[in-house]
């Protein structure tokens, strides 16, 4: 059989393509060939992060390869068969665990055997999902694909700096029948968190108080903490709000130069944008849902926003299986998603 | 793929602080390691014994900000990092005894840390191949206050494009060989060998050099070349002054070198410096130095030797430091053996011998010569003159040509273009012109040289045309023309020159073939067998 053949260049053209693919092909057990690695972004081909996540995959099925190389804008990637067990990886450069997990979570969570692994890298990095939404987030939603994840996060890694790791246990359980998730359900609580290392505590208790005026939080619901054992110095306000059917996750990070005001303000953003939908998938979860659900039972959910993100990814799903992905806009912040397999 | 090492020196400043506010600041050692498109495998950090924890907050550093790298680190000893001969050699030592292993790996060497001596050495050490590496160079982020590793490069010292620099360097020699061969693009090998070994001896020595060559050779045409050369790198500050020790004799010569006190003989009427004192940080040119006298050579030894002289019918010496070059036609050693040589000052002068070929023996050079004769007929008299194309084609042909001696050498050819260049009305010299002198050269040369064998033949028969004959043609031409002085006519030289394949033709076109076969080379049987006659 000849290798799919992928074009890294579609949609956004970014690391996305590449980390799906090899999920596809790890699961699937079907060879493709990539070419245009993230040829829309400033430094084209493989970064450190992409780099990761290919020899991971390549570490979990032993695949036969070409082109995993840094800077590298092609690659082949043919798998064997799946190593469920122990693994661990490494990402340099604050590089995201989440990303390189993304990429080997699916092969190992259709096995029924238990798999350990380990990842040290970036916890909580602007631009990839933070421990915390993976968590709690994204993995109560696809036990119900059949996905057990146990997660843990030893120690954080903040950007630049890194160092902080993860470890899951992955393995595969049994379904209830098709995913239907198109409401909320009733709001069960808030929390809010507000975390701080190597830097002044008071950050932190300025984004909780800022936190609690606007979203109208009780003490108890929202804490602010310094963490001990990052490497670098690091922060982040997060609010989880817990509905009946889903968690959803905001996170906002600090930065050199912004107050704690402001930072605590776009989490508040995100999650007013949130509430003017009934729609318990966010921007974010929704392309990731897809591939669970694809391998699954099937089913269909509501969404606030269907991203070029997703657009993409259910275009290289569909270059690997055979599955019906379909969506509908129902209103400005409301799109249902069927998905037929 | 081979794994990556990087080497470099701890920056004392730019890789601290110690402090937790490290992480706000760039720091180029631990930046190399967070780049995302690059992975370091091994990292070899270099530091003082003195910086020892900040050494290994930086190996902290790097393990957690890259955790694919391998850190080690080695202490080194510099007293004083900014002493060259110090710092070189600690880094010298380094590489030599670095287990380099570039069969599996490959190296980088960080020249963003250490002091600017350090950078240097490294840069040295690294482009003569000590470090058979490549140099990487760190750069702190555009905008302060973003979070970011900074930028990185790699610099390759073997690639094509740093050729330019060693282009450069090239060229400038170059040119002080061009300046030395008066711009005229030689091509003569073994006077291009010689005039490369003068431009290096011409920069670097202030040791007297000898010319010798025929006359002509352009002895002092070099001479002169070489103290510009020294003059355009400051290795000379006076002038050039130039003598013939021909013209010297007697008093005069004594005078003329070293200078004299008034009243020190009949005519001395005025204090004189010596040419040799005029010379003075200078460049003083002895031409047929063979012609100097047993006591201007004492003298002048004395001169060399000892950089001061006692001027005639003074009674003080005066100080001169200057650059000798000298120039003869004569066989020096065979001078000496007779006696009227030196022997020890032959051994002062010689230190630098360069021998310059005849124009005989440089006919390659014969062209570019021309032109630049012409260049200079240009320059002398304001009248730029040119050949027209079949007097360049005549005078070059004959000017390479064996019947041309050039027994003046470059002395002939300059006359033989001045007068073409004078006698022309016009700015072309035509072919008329161009026999003529023809003519006139080779009658100041004597009569026309003896030239034997197949060559000599063919010119005899053929004139200037002979230079034409291929040298695959030159034996059976000249062999035919000697059976047909022996043939009473075409059919019997015919008959004797086709003796076997004439048998199996069927109609016989001896005198036919014979015919055609030297209107091939421009010749009928009458031009063949006139000189037989003589």
């Amino acid at each position: 059989m000849s290798p799919i053949t992928i074009d890294g260049s579609q949609g956004e053209g970014g690391g996305q393509i590449l980390r799906s693919s090899l999920a596809l092909s790890l699961v699937t057990g079907k060879a493709f060939r990539i070419e245009n690695i993230r040829a829309k972004r400033d430094k084209p081909g493989l970064l450190r992060q992409h780099y990761a996540s290919a020899r991971a995959a390549e570490q979990i099925s032993n695949a036969k390869t070409q082109g995993i190389e840094l800077k590298s804008t092609a690659l082949e990637f043919a798998p064997g068969k799946i190593e469920a067990g122990n693994h661990s990886f490494v990402v340099g450069s604050a590089g995201s665990t989440a990303l390189v997990l993304q990429t080997i979570l699916p092969a190992l969570a259709q096995t029924s055997s238990e798999s350990s692994i380990q990842i040290t890298g970036g916890t909580h990095n602007p631009m990839s999902p933070p421990f915390d939404f993976v968590r709690d987030t994204f993995a109560p939603v696809v036990s119900h694909c059949g996905w057990d994840i146990q997660a843990t996060c030893n120690r954080y890694g903040f950007y630049p700096v890194g160092g902080g790791t993860v470890s899951y246990t992955i393995k595969k359980t049994n379904t209830n029948g098709p995913i239907n998730l198109l409401e909320r359900g009733p709001l069960l609580f808030r929390e809010a968190y507000a975390r701080v290392a190597n830097i002044p505590f008071n950050i932190a208790e300025r984004e909780i108080a800022y936190l609690r005026e606007k979203l109208e939080l009780s003490e108890e619901n929202a804490k602010a903490r310094t963490i001990e054992n990052a490497s670098g110095p690091g922060n982040f306000c997060m609010v989880q709000l817990h509905f009946e059917n889903i968690i959803e996750t905001f996170i906002a990070y600090g930065r050199t130069g912004v107050s704690s005001e402001r930072v605590a303000e776009a989490a508040v953003k995100q999650i007013k944008r949130y509430l003017k939908s009934n729609a318990p998938v966010g921007d974010y979860l929704a392309d990731q849902l897809l591939l669970p659900i694809c391998l699954g039972p099937g089913g269909s959910f509501r969404t606030t926003a269907i991203t070029p993100h997703f657009e993409t990814n259910a275009k290289i799903i569909k270059q690997f299986l055979d599955v019906d992905i379909s969506w509908e806009r129902e209103d400005r912040l409301s799109w249902v998603v069927n998905i037929e397999n | 793929m081979k794994r990556l090492v990087s080497i470099g020196i701890l920056g004392t400043q730019l890789d601290g602080p110690e402090s937790r506010k490290r992480w706000e600041k760039w720091r180029p050692s631990v930046s190399i390691c967070q780049q995302d498109d690059l992975v370091v495998d091994r990292f070899e950090l270099l530091y003082e014994g003195k910086f020892s924890r900040l050494a290994k907050t930086v190996l902290k550093d790097i393990e957690t900000v890259s955790p694919e790298t391998s850190m080690k680190l080695h202490e080194i000893s510099m007293e004083d990092p900014w002493d060259f001969e110090t710092v070189y050699g600690v880094l010298f030592d380094f590489a030599k005894n670095y287990p380099f292993d570039p069969e599996n790996e490959e190296y980088v060497v960080h020249i963003t840390t250490g002091t600017h001596v350090c950078q240097i050495c490294l840069f040295l050490l690294t482009e003569s191949r000590h470090f058979p590496a490549r140099l990487i160079q760190t750069s702190p982020p555009k905008r302060t206050g973003v979070e970011s590793a900074g930028d990185y490069r790699i610099i390759d010292l073997d690639l094509s494009r740093y050729d330019q620099l060693a282009e450069r360097f090239e060229i400038e020699k170059r040119d002080a060989q061009a300046l030395l061969k008066s711009g005229i693009d030689t091509r003569n090998k073994i006077f291009n060998e010689m005039i490369q070994e003068i431009e290096q001896v011409a920069i670097q020595s202030r040791h007297p050099i000898l010319l010798t060559g025929p006359t002509g050779a352009g002895k002092s045409q070099l001479a002169k070349r070489i103290f510009e050369l020294k003059k355009s790198k400051r290795g000379v500050k006076g002038s050039f002054v130039e003598v013939n020790c021909a013209t010297l004799r007697g008093d005069a010569a004594m005078s003329a070198l070293f200078g004299h006190k008034k009243g020190s003989f009949t005519g001395a009427m005025e204090d004189r410096d010596g040419l040799l004192r005029v010379g003075d940080h200078g460049v003083v040119f002895l031409d047929e130095i063979g012609e100097l006298g047993l006591d201007e050579q004492a003298m002048l030894l004395r001169a060399i030797e000892e950089k001061r002289f006692l001027p005639l019918g003074a009674d003080q010496e005066v100080e001169s430091d200057f650059m000798l070059i000298s120039g003869t036609n004569k066989n020096l050693t065979k001078e000496v053996s007779s006696g009227k040589f030196r022997e020890d000052l032959l051994a002062r002068i010689n230190l630098w011998s360069y021998e310059l070929p005849g124009l005989a023996d440089r006919r390659e050079d014969l062209v570019p010569n021309i032109g630049y004769e012409l260049d200079r007929f240009a320059q002398d008299s304001g009248r730029a003159v040119r050949f027209n194309r079949e007097g360049r084609d005549a005078f070059e042909q004959f000017a390479v040509s064996a019947e041309a001696t050039w027994n003046g050498n470059f002395r002939d050819l300059n006359a033989s273009i001045t007068r073409m260049a004078t006698l022309t009305g016009s700015k072309r010299i035509n072919l008329e012109l161009v026999h003529s002198e023809i003519g006139r050269l080779k009658k100041s040369w004597g009569k026309d040289p003896v030239i034997t064998g197949n060559e000599g033949l063919l010119l005899s028969v053929m004139g200037e045309l002979a230079n034409q004959v291929d040298p695959f043609d030159v034996p059976q031409l000249a062999e035919v023309i000697r059976i047909c002085r022996k043939s009473k006519n075409l059919s019997e030289a015919g008959r004797r020159l086709f003796t076997v394949s004439r048998l199996s033709k069927k109609t016989n076109n001896d005198s036919d073939r014979l015919r055609k076969y030297l209107s091939k080379f421009g010749l009928s049987w009458d031009q063949v067998v006139i000189d037989s006659e003589d």
